[in-house]
Formats: C-alpha cells, sequence, structure tokens
C-alpha cells in the first residue's frame, strides 16, 4: 500500500515536474510579449505559481525515491499495469469513459441533442449490460424525453 | 433594522411559489444526496443552470434548499448501505451501519436527519452573528490582505484535506491557481495561456470545471463491477429517537459549533467537519471503545457536524467572498449569477441579503427534516437503483449543466478535460478541494498582488508593515513550517 503510494506519487511528480516547466516556459513568453517591468507584468503570478510548482514536485519527487530509489518505483509501476491489464473493471473504465468521449465530442456536434443522447445512453447501459435491450431502450427514451421537458419546456433553458 | 430585514425574509419564504421551490428542492437535494456518486457539489451546480429562469430569490432559495437537502441526504446511504451518498456523511457510515445491522436503521436514519436539522440552525444563529463581525474586520483589508488571505485559502485547505500530506494538497491548490490565470489577465487584458484560442482567452468557466472535479471520477469509478447489500429500514418509536437525542444534546451542539468552525476555513468542506466533531466526541467519551460498533453519540455527532458546516462556508462566502467548501463554492457562483456581490460591502449595498439566507437556511433545514422522515420510509428503494443505469443519466445531466451556464459547447469539453484531471487526482490521491479553492481564487491573487507591488513599486515590503498581513504572514508560515516537521525537531533539539 505505502509503495503503491510512493509509485503513484514518483509518476505524478514526473508529470507535474514536466508541466512545472511548461508553465514556467510560456510564463516567460508572457513576460517578453507584454513588455512590462516583472512586478507590473500579466506574467507575474504564473511565473510565481510556475517556480513553487516545480518546488513543491521537486519534494515529491524526493519523497517517493525513499525506500528503493527509481528503480523500485518503476518495476512496481510495471506491476501495477500488468494487474491493470488483467483487471475487467479497468476495461469497463476505459470504455465508459471512451464512449463518455465519443459522445462529448462527436455526437453532440453532428446529431441533434436527442438523438445523440439516445444513442449514448443505449450504448453506455448495453455495454455496463443495465437490464434487457426493452429495459435499456425504455429508460433511453424516457430520460431523454424527460430532460428536454424539464429543461427546455418547463425551465425554458436551450439545450447543446 | 434587523427584524424588519428577518420579516420580509420570512414573507418572501412563505409564498406559495417559493414554498413548493423549498420542498422541491430540498426533496431533490435529499435524492441526490443519497445516491452515492452525486455529491453536493454536483447536486447545487446542476441546479444553478436550472435557476437561470427563476426570480434570483427563488433561485437563491432553491440553492440553500438543495446545499441542505443534499449534505443531509449523505446519511440514508452510509446507514443503510455502509457507503456514504457524500462524503461529508463518511464519519456517519462507522456507526450508523452497525446500528442498521443490529435491526435499528430506521432510529439512526432518525438521529442522523434530526442532528443535521440541528446542526444546520444552530449554523443559522452563528451566520447571524459572527458574519457582520467578520465583515467589520474584511473592511480592514486592503489588496496586500486579499493576496495573502488567497494563499492562506490555498495552504490551509491543502493542509487539511490532503490526509496528511499537505504537499500534495497545495500543489494541488497551484494547479488551480494556474488554471485561473487562463484567458485575458483583469488588469491588462494580456492573453495569458489561451494559444490563440477565443474561447480560452474568455477564461474557463468555473461551474464546468467543478462538474468535471467532483462529478466525473465519481462516474468513472461507478463503472467498476460492485456488490453491495442495502439494509431494510426498520420502524421505531419517536420518542426514543428524542430521548437519546436529548441525552445527547451537548455533543450535538459541541459538534455543530466544531462544524461552523471548520466550514469558516476556506475551502475546507463538511466532510472535514463530520469527521473533527466525530473524533472531538469520541476522544472526550467515558466509552470510547463504543465508538464504530454504533454509537449514536458518533451518528449525532458527524452529522451535526457536517451539515452546521454549511452555515459556516456560507459566513466567509458574505463577509469575504471566499468559500467555505466546496458546494460553497458554487453557491458563490450563483449568487453572483443572480446579480448579488457578495464581500466586505455586501452589509453596505444590501444587507437584506444575510437575512434572507439566514431565513432560507432556517427553512431549508425544516423542509429537510419533514422530507427525510417521509424519504427514509423508500430509502431501501432508491438506493436500489441500479448505478449502470444512473451513472449514463448523470453524465447526460453533468453535459447539460455544464452548456447552460453559456450556452456554448465548449464548456462542455472543459467539464470533459477536467474531469479526466480530476479522475487522475483522485487515482493519485491529490485532494480535489484545493484545486477548486484555487481556481475561485486565483483572480484575486493575481489581481491584489499586481496591485499592490504597483503601488509600492514594486516592493514586498509593505506587507510586513501592516497588523493583519502580519497575522496572515505568520500562520502562512507556521502552516508549511509544521508540514516539514521543524517545530518537532526544534523540540527534540531542546531536550
Amino acid at each position: 500500500m505505502e509503495n503503491n503510494r510512493k509509485m503513484k506519487d514518483f509518476l505524478s511528480s514526473i508529470v507535474l515536474l514536466a508541466l512545472s516547466f511548461f508553465v514556467l516556459f510560456e510564463s516567460w513568453r508572457i513576460y517578453q510579449k507584454a513588455g512590462k517591468l516583472l512586478y507590473l507584468s500579466p506574467a507575474l503570478i504564473p511565473l510565481m505559481l510556475g517556480g513553487i510548482l516545480l518546488l513543491l514536485s521537486l519534494v515529491l519527487l524526493l519523497e517517493s525515491l525513499k525506500g528503493g530509489g527509481a528503480g523500485a518505483r518503476v518495476e512496481e509501476m510495471k506491476a501495477v499495469f500488468r494487474d491493470l491489464k488483467k483487471d475487467p473493471n479497468s476495461f469497463r473504465m476505459l470504455v465508459g469513459v471512451v464512449l463518455m468521449g465519443v459522445y462529448t465530442f462527436v455526437l453532440l456536434g453532428l446529431l441533434p441533442f436527442w438523438l445523440a443522447t439516445f444513442l449514448f445512453m443505449l450504448l453506455l447501459m448495453y455495454f455496463l449490460e443495465a437490464g434487457s435491450l426493452v429495459q435499456i431502450v425504455s429508460v433511453s427514451v424516457l430520460v431523454t424525453a424527460l430532460i428536454i421537458i424539464l429543461f427546455q419546456v418547463c425551465f425554458r433553458v436551450p439545450l447543446p | 433594522m434587523a427584524l424588519q430585514y428577518l420579516a420580509q425574509a420570512f414573507g418572501a419564504v412563505m409564498t406559495p411559489m417559493n414554498l413548493g421551490v423549498l420542498f422541491l428542492s430540498t426533496f431533490a437535494g435529499l435524492i441526490m444526496g443519497m445516491l452515492p456518486g452525486l455529491s453536493a457539489t454536483m447536486a447545487v451546480a446542476l441546479l444553478t443552470g436550472l435557476t437561470y429562469s427563476l426570480p434570483s430569490t427563488s433561485a437563491i432559495i432553491s440553492l440553500i434548499g438543495v446545499y441542505v437537502g443534499a449534505i443531509s441526504g449523505g446519511c440514508q446511504a452510509a446507514v443503510l448501505l455502509n457507503i456514504p451518498g457524500t462524503p461529508a456523511s463518511a464519519a456517519t457510515a462507522l456507526d450508523g451501519f452497525p446500528l442498521a445491522n443490529r435491526g435499528k436503521g430506521g432510529l439512526a436514519i432518525f438521529l442522523a436527519t434530526t442532528a443535521s436539522c440541528a446542526g444546520t440552525l444552530i449554523s443559522v444563529i452563528c451566520v447571524l452573528t459572527l458574519t457582520p463581525l467578520l465583515t467589520q474586520v474584511s473592511l480592514q483589508f486592503g489588496s496586500w490582505e486579499f493576496f495573502l488571505l488567497s494563499l492562506f485559502g490555498v495552504i490551509i485547505c491543502g493542509n487539511l484535506t490532503s490526509g496528511g500530506n499537505a504537499v500534495k494538497g497545495w500543489i494541488s491548490g497551484v494547479i488551480g491557481l494556474l488554471v485561473a490565470q487562463v484567458g485575458l489577465d483583469q488588469v491588462d487584458a494580456f492573453p495569458r495561456f489561451s494559444f490563440g484560442n477565443v474561447n480560452i482567452m474568455a477564461g474557463l468557466a468555473l461551474i464546468p470545471i467543478m462538474i468535471g472535479l467532483f462529478g466525473f471520477p465519481e462516474i468513472i469509478k461507478a463503472f467498476k463491477k460492485t456488490e453491495s447489500k442495502v439494509l431494510e429500514f426498520s420502524p421505531f418509536r419517536i420518542g426514543e429517537g428524542f430521548g437519546i437525542l436529548k441525552n445527547h444534546i451537548v455533543e450535538m451542539v459541541r459538534s455543530a459549533l466544531i462544524g461552523v468552525g471548520v466550514g469558516i476555513i476556506p475551502g475546507v468542506g463538511e466532510d472535514v467537519g463530520g469527521w473533527l466533531s466525530y473524533w472531538a466526541t469520541k476522544s472526550t467519551s467515558k466509552e470510547p471503545e463504543k465508538f464504530g460498533d454504533g454509537a449514536v453519540e458518533g451518528i449525532i455527532s458527524a452529522e451535526a457536524g457536517n451539515n452546521s458546516c454549511i452555515g459556516g462556508a456560507i459566513i466567509p462566502i458574505l463577509s469575504l467572498a471566499v468559500p467555505g467548501s466546496a458546494p460553497a463554492a458554487v453557491l458563490l457562483a450563483a449568487f453572483m449569477m443572480h446579480g448579488y456581490r457578495p464581500g466586505p460591502l455586501l452589509m453596505n449595498e444590501s444587507p437584506e441579503f444575510l437575512y434572507q439566507v439566514c431565513v432560507d437556511l432556517f427553512m431549508a433545514a425544516l423542509a429537510m427534516w419533514i422530507l427525510a422522515q417521509i424519504v427514509s420510509k423508500f430509502s431501501v428503494k432508491i438506493l436500489g437503483v441500479k448505478k449502470e443505469i444512473l451513472m449514463p443519466v448523470i453524465y447526460v445531466l453533468c453535459v447539460v449543466g455544464s452548456f447552460v451556464i453559456n450556452h456554448i459547447m465548449f464548456d462542455v469539453k472543459v467539464m470533459f478535460i477536467f474531469g479526466i484531471i480530476g479522475f487522475f487526482l483522485s487515482i493519485a490521491e491529490f485532494p480535489a478541494a484545493p484545486f477548486l479553492l484555487g481556481v475561485i481564487l486565483g483572480s484575486m491573487t493575481d489581481s491584489n498582488l499586481r496591485r499592490s507591488l504597483n503601488i509600492s513599486s514594486g516592493s514586498f515590503m509593505p506587507m510586513f508593515g501592516r497588523p493583519i498581513s502580519l497575522i496572515f504572514l505568520v500562520v502562512i508560515l507556521v502552516l508549511i513550517l509544521a508540514q516539514f516537521h521543524v517545530f518537532d525537531r526544534l523540540k527534540r533539539a531542546k531536550k
């Protein structure tokens, strides 16, 4: 449990270090573009935050390396990813996220809201084995209709 | 004058339409709080868009109703399912579930909801008395103080919500502060981190970020296959319930006051209030070994503590425009959306608003108690709804809730992206509350620091010459040094 936490801290500190370098680089560009004294520049706070993030990420990285060093953390990472591949729940979560992404970025852009929502609910509930096909279709139709009635008709709120 | 404002506020709530709105929204809050995966933050955020077309008085009533309902509703799942409906009820599950297992589920829910109601009512008194006091203090605040207040908020929130490793809480807060820097800056309207995108230039809206951070991870986690058994609601005698409450009135009042105190601290929410109150009761109890095995005072303390946090969290909103918890942050955004300007000048510009909020809170607590007694009879059925059906519906609501704020699809995409970020934060055990507080306080930090430095020609020295600034600086320093065990080392070195 403790090592798993250290592995998570190790991995996240590396991502955060990359993020802090990116923030510092972009902030420096803002500083140059704005052409103002640093204390008046719109880059002041981003530069300060980028620096603090870099410092905190280093603290987290150093803490995570205690007890085995980077080699041990990499081995733990490999073991966790092996377990994740075998875990059926990881697959369910991944497909769920992909379906939500498809609904958000593709279906809602291409189709009218009611159709996109109906298809999304149908597909996701079918994948999650929420019930019989009749149940799934009924719930999808009912929920889509209820949302449209509640938001668009009762509260006159526009929908995507 | 205060009595006149109170009478006006009662008059406003007592209209048939507003009473209907109050009961409906509190009911919606109870159901949303009851269902694991739907937090109070989500409940308030989703409702905010719906209140667009309502008159502002009704909108505020509905938002407070849903907030009170959701925080209290979480106890029903905690008692009958051993899964807290909201994080605020986590401490309630420790004793609520064992009591329900002994066939006293009905009694446990009654004690929890009555303590919740009492906690909220006690917090109303605190809102009425402490808000004007804090407003007086906040009127002394200048740019340096507001800058340090925002830093203090993020740091203390990081300390108290990170489960021991404050560095992770601070990182979360710093990322939140960075997110708030995206778009045109408030001083010079200079584009930052927008990469030429017009939508990003306008800045990232708060509600989609909140829905993403708090709702999305719960939806993904619910895709896992798990088995859970809902216990039956068992009948009980109301007299027995009131008798128990009478015997533990001291614990209830103390927990409510602890909850208010926790609520006032920026960003630290109802879950910490519940845990701290539970811990205080356990550590002062003559029979601490009973806790965790169905101790009634455990349930009473946890629920009085988490619900009184609501009032506590509203105090800094009204006096400083700084939210005391994540759901309160949405409430702050909603107040602004409906034309109110919380902060030091609120008591001058619209003093009646404080009394309206207090009366709404008072009425919502009563409505919650009445509804909770009715709803608890059907809890088993509500909690039996398959999450495989519920979660797709909730995601559609997240999409709609994100869209209705600005009516642009960009916000829905922002919600999705912050949902993914929130999910990874949750896996890596970074608390989301400091992140959210950082997003809210980011512009306050930026504009106040630059304004101060502009006046002092780039010097930080004036910060050390102001009493309130100095207090903030000392507290911030203590919080940081304590995390690195500096005081422990000093003590050991002395020995």
